[in-house]
């Protein structure tokens, strides 16, 4: 029973030392899986636990005690510990809710990394970086497609004012989206470039999936040819990975960024029916660890377009991710119908369930449509079907 | 931490219960919150109803596999490890509230249900279980049943298990029993005394080591009109603990839901993290907190009477305190003593005792010795209010990669100085095991019990020595 680092033969150890504090401090108060606490607006945490596996090693807690016990030298089922940490999806919630602070988000990435490193990531996680390299997206659709999203709109390629990169899903399953999202920059006055068939993923997935030396050859990628000074991401995802390619030569928004600070700024004037009852579907990006979190001002933007929503924030900050994010989609499809279909069971009362993220968007897409509820909508989508545009100030 | 590997033989699992055998799964079985040290089974099994539980009993019975049964982990007495090996109950898939009976004022759940869950429930309904724990969202009922856990006492409720009707608890021969007035057929849970002697006292506290807790009937109470916190501040723990005492023996305590009191070092920790411009000199050496709950009218006649009682004693009001920390625990519905940092900044050892309120002023002399002679590791105490006596608790916080062999030997040495201070265990598991083998007679008694209730000797081996 030694609370030691194990000898460093295979780097193993010290590649998880940087956690000895978490290892150590955890009082196995199992917030991290599956609390529930009302009066913080608590009820559950991870969604893996929730609506895959019950079982507290698919969880934050689980990771940071397999952490512990590889760090001490134990024998680890490489194979079953990368069957537990790929089925994550990266939201956060997990440290969010620590009341110590400790990093069980974080220590699962680690955990990936190290996975994809000694080559024991699941079979979905070698597909997914073969669509990479074959398709540069994770659907494995063919790249030739990536553009038809943006068919018959009409685009700055000169002089441009910012460079749009809608991401993997708002190129594809969430393309309407994509669509409204640059009518919407541009009722704004912006001039919108885009890459055309230059276009490609900025390597998110690839980050969330562990396969860092993949993702890290992606973002240089995009950096190449940069001549804007502004970026809006269509995908929340793809933020963190154009920040660090630009390396501060640009400034770059997700979508919901540039709207808040466009409706804030009064670049943009809109009107929608006060009597329109929308579902503010609030996502995970916001509590995500470490680099990979974005701001998320749905309800602000919302707000500033006049529209109360028909559910309060009470519990917005706690509310589990819908599955589209991480490798979860990849590794485990059918708990990811699941969890779509739990976050979906709610807004009943609603015409129309906002989504801010783009990926969210397009998975929940296909559960509303699978269960016959509200349509959902990315914020681009409301405001192109439901809202007056005033003249840019 | 390092055993990732367990040998032993497998059961059965029965027919809709999850099994686990994989290393990384049983990881995550090994230990409570205490600084135990951890065990390693060999098989963890999840069921969903109480006839997989006879089943798996029934088996282990037979191959004489110890089974030790886990709810939310959340107790630090060692009770969950399987310091045995063998197989790891876990009752977390026994999560459904099966009855809410507002006439008769009964719930009743299964043992899995989370504190926090239940209360999303009822609170609605404009009910309540009484005593909610600041571990609430993640403990659950049966392990605060089974372990006489959470010591939050209450003033009003007393122990948890005071508010038990009854229970379902499955033998180690697979005999389903039912307690209080449910053991006749049909009649269900409202009365828990009255069929001879009281059978769910054997299992509450029990720590899994008689049978397995199955179902649980709790009364119901409504919630109060209004709910309001108070703190005293007194000289030193000696007038705070004649406070305590006329407040016990008089009409106020009706109206007070929970009380805590905490010792000179925790004040002046909260109120210099929170104000640090005080000087913390002038603080009191004690203070007091009381939530009060009740009609309005009530409820301030209620801290009225308290305040003066206080006066009476050499105390006041201390607002202060109140205002950074109790009327906190109320905005969150918690209501725990100390919460002196129990998850607040890492693992901590902890020993809960119960003892008379004269005893306090020893209680807190015990602290203080720890802190003197282990001034390495961060100690912090308090005590919770019952409606006679005290709970009690010493905090050991520690850092596991260092100090692990320390706290150990901390918390034996604090054992041995509180039953010399008049205090006994509260909630025993493995931690207070050497202790309840010194009550000769009472614990001969459980060893006749365990030898006719659970031959085999496989239920939660080492819990209460047994």
């Amino acid at each position: 029973m030694s609370t030691a680092a194990a000898p460093d033969a295979d780097g193993v150890p010290a590649r998880l030392a940087a956690y000895a504090r978490d290892y150590y401090h955890c009082a196995d108060c199992s917030y991290c899986v599956d609390a529930v606490w009302a009066e913080r607006g608590l009820d559950g945490v991870c969604p893996t636990i929730a609506h895959h596996r019950p079982v507290a090693s698919w969880s934050g807690r689980g990771y940071l005690l397999a952490a512990r016990a590889w760090f001490e030298g134990a024998a680890i089922d490489e194979d079953a510990l990368a069957e537990r940490v790929f089925a994550c999806s990266g939201c956060g919630h997990c440290e969010a809710v620590c009341p110590i602070g400790l990093r069980p988000a974080q220590i699962g990435a680690s955990l990936r990394e190290l996975l994809v490193e000694r080559s024991h990531a699941p079979a979905p996680i070698a597909d997914l970086r073969t669509a990479m390299r074959t398709h540069g997206n994770p659907y494995a659709l063919p790249a030739a497609s990536r553009g038809d999203w943006a068919r018959d709109l009409v685009f700055a390629q000169d002089e441009a004012s910012l460079l749009y990169a809608p991401g993997c899903a708002a190129a594809w399953p969430a393309r309407e989206e994509a669509r409204a999202q640059v009518r919407v920059m541009q009722a704004a006055g912006e001039r919108v470039a885009w890459r055309g068939a230059a276009d490609r993923c900025c390597g998110a997935p690839l980050r969330e999936a562990g396969c860092t030396e993949d993702a890290q050859q992606a973002e240089a990628r995009l950096a190449r040819d940069l001549a804007q000074t502004r970026v809006v991401t269509g995908g929340y995802e793809c933020a963190p990975g154009w920040r660090r390619a630009a390396q501060g030569r640009a400034q770059v928004q997700t979508f919901g960024e540039w709207l808040h600070e466009a409706l804030c700024t009064r670049r943009l004037q809109v009107e929608i029916d006060p009597g329109l009852r929308v579902h503010a579907f609030d996502g995970c990006a916001g509590r995500r660890p470490g680099e990979a979190r974005v701001a998320d001002p749905l309800r602000e933007i919302l707000a500033l377009c006049g529209v109360e929503p028909v559910n309060d924030a009470r519990g917005a900050a706690h509310a589990l991710c819908c599955g589209a994010a991480g490798t979860l989609p990849a590794v485990v499809p059918d708990a990811v119908k699941r969890m779509a279909a739990a976050r979906l069971a709610a807004p009943s009362a609603a015409e129309a369930i906002v989504v801010a993220d783009a990926r969210c968007r397009a998975h929940l897409g296909e559960a509303a449509r699978a269960r016959s509820s509200a349509p959902v909508l990315g914020l681009a989508e409301l405001l192109t079907a439901h809202a007056r545009f005033g003249a840019p100030a | 931490m390092s055993e990732t590997s367990a040998i032993g033989p497998l059961l059965r699992a029965p027919d809709g219960a999850l099994s686990l055998d994989a290393p990384l799964d049983l990881l995550v079985y090994q230990r409570d919150c205490s600084a135990l040290r951890p065990g390693c089974a060999t098989q963890a099994v999840r069921p969903t109803d109480s006839a997989q539980i006879a089943a798996l009993l029934r088996e282990a019975s037979a191959a004489r596999v110890p089974v030790y049964v886990r709810g939310g982990g959340t107790m630090y007495a060692g009770g969950v490890n399987p310091q045995a090996g063998g197989v790891v109950l876990d009752l977390g898939g026994l999560d459904r509230i099966l009855e809410i009976d507002a006439e008769r004022g009964v719930v009743v759940v299964e043992p899995g249900v989370r504190f926090g869950a239940l209360a999303q429930v009822l609170a609605p309904l404009g009910l309540t279980i009484g005593i909610i724990p600041s571990t609430a969202p993640t403990a659950t009922i049966g392990g605060a049943a089974s372990a006489h856990a959470l010591g939050t006492g209450s003033a009003r409720f007393q122990s948890f298990a005071d508010q038990v009707v009854g229970l379902e608890v499955v033998l180690a021969d697979g005999t389903v029993l039912r307690t209080g007035s449910a053991a006749a057929q049909d009649a269900g849970f409202f009365h828990r005394y009255g069929i001879g002697p009281d059978l769910s006292g054997l299992f509450l506290g029990g720590d899994a080591t008689l049978g397995v807790i199955t179902k649980i009937a709790l009364w119901l109470h409504p919630l109060p009109a209004l709910r309001r916190t108070e703190c005293y501040g007194f000289a030193d723990p000696r007038a705070a603990a004649a406070f305590i005492g006329e407040l016990q023996r008089g009409e106020v305590l009706e109206r007070v839901w929970y009380g805590s009191g905490y010792e000179a070092a925790s004040i002046r920790a909260r109120v210099g993290a929170a104000q640090p411009e005080i000087d913390l000199a002038g603080l009191p050496g004690f203070c007091i907190g009381l939530d009060f709950g009740g009609e309005p009218d009530e409820v301030a006649r209620a801290q009225s009477r308290a305040l003066e009682i206080a006066r009476r004693h050499g105390g006041d009001a201390f607002p202060m305190f109140n205002a950074i920390y109790f009327d906190r625990l109320r905005g969150d519905q918690i209501y725990w003593y100390s919460f002196a940092g129990y998850f607040a900044r890492s693992r901590c050892g902890i020993l809960m005792a119960s003892l008379p309120t004269t005893r306090m002023p020893a209680f807190l002399a015990v602290l203080d010795d720890c802190r003197a002679q282990r001034p390495a590791l961060t100690w912090g105490g308090a005590v919770v209010l019952c409606r006679r006596g005290l709970h009690g608790g010493l905090m050991a916080f520690y850092d596991e990669a260092t100090q692990w062999d320390e706290v150990t030997e901390a918390l034996q040495t604090c054992a041995a100085a509180l039953r010399a201070a008049g205090c006994i265990p509260y909630k025993s598991g493995k931690l207070w095991a050497a202790e309840v083998r010194r009550m000769t007679p009472y614990h001969a008694t459980l060893r006749r019990l365990k030898a006719a209730l659970d031959p085999a000797g496989i239920l939660s081996p080492g819990n209460l020595g047994l």
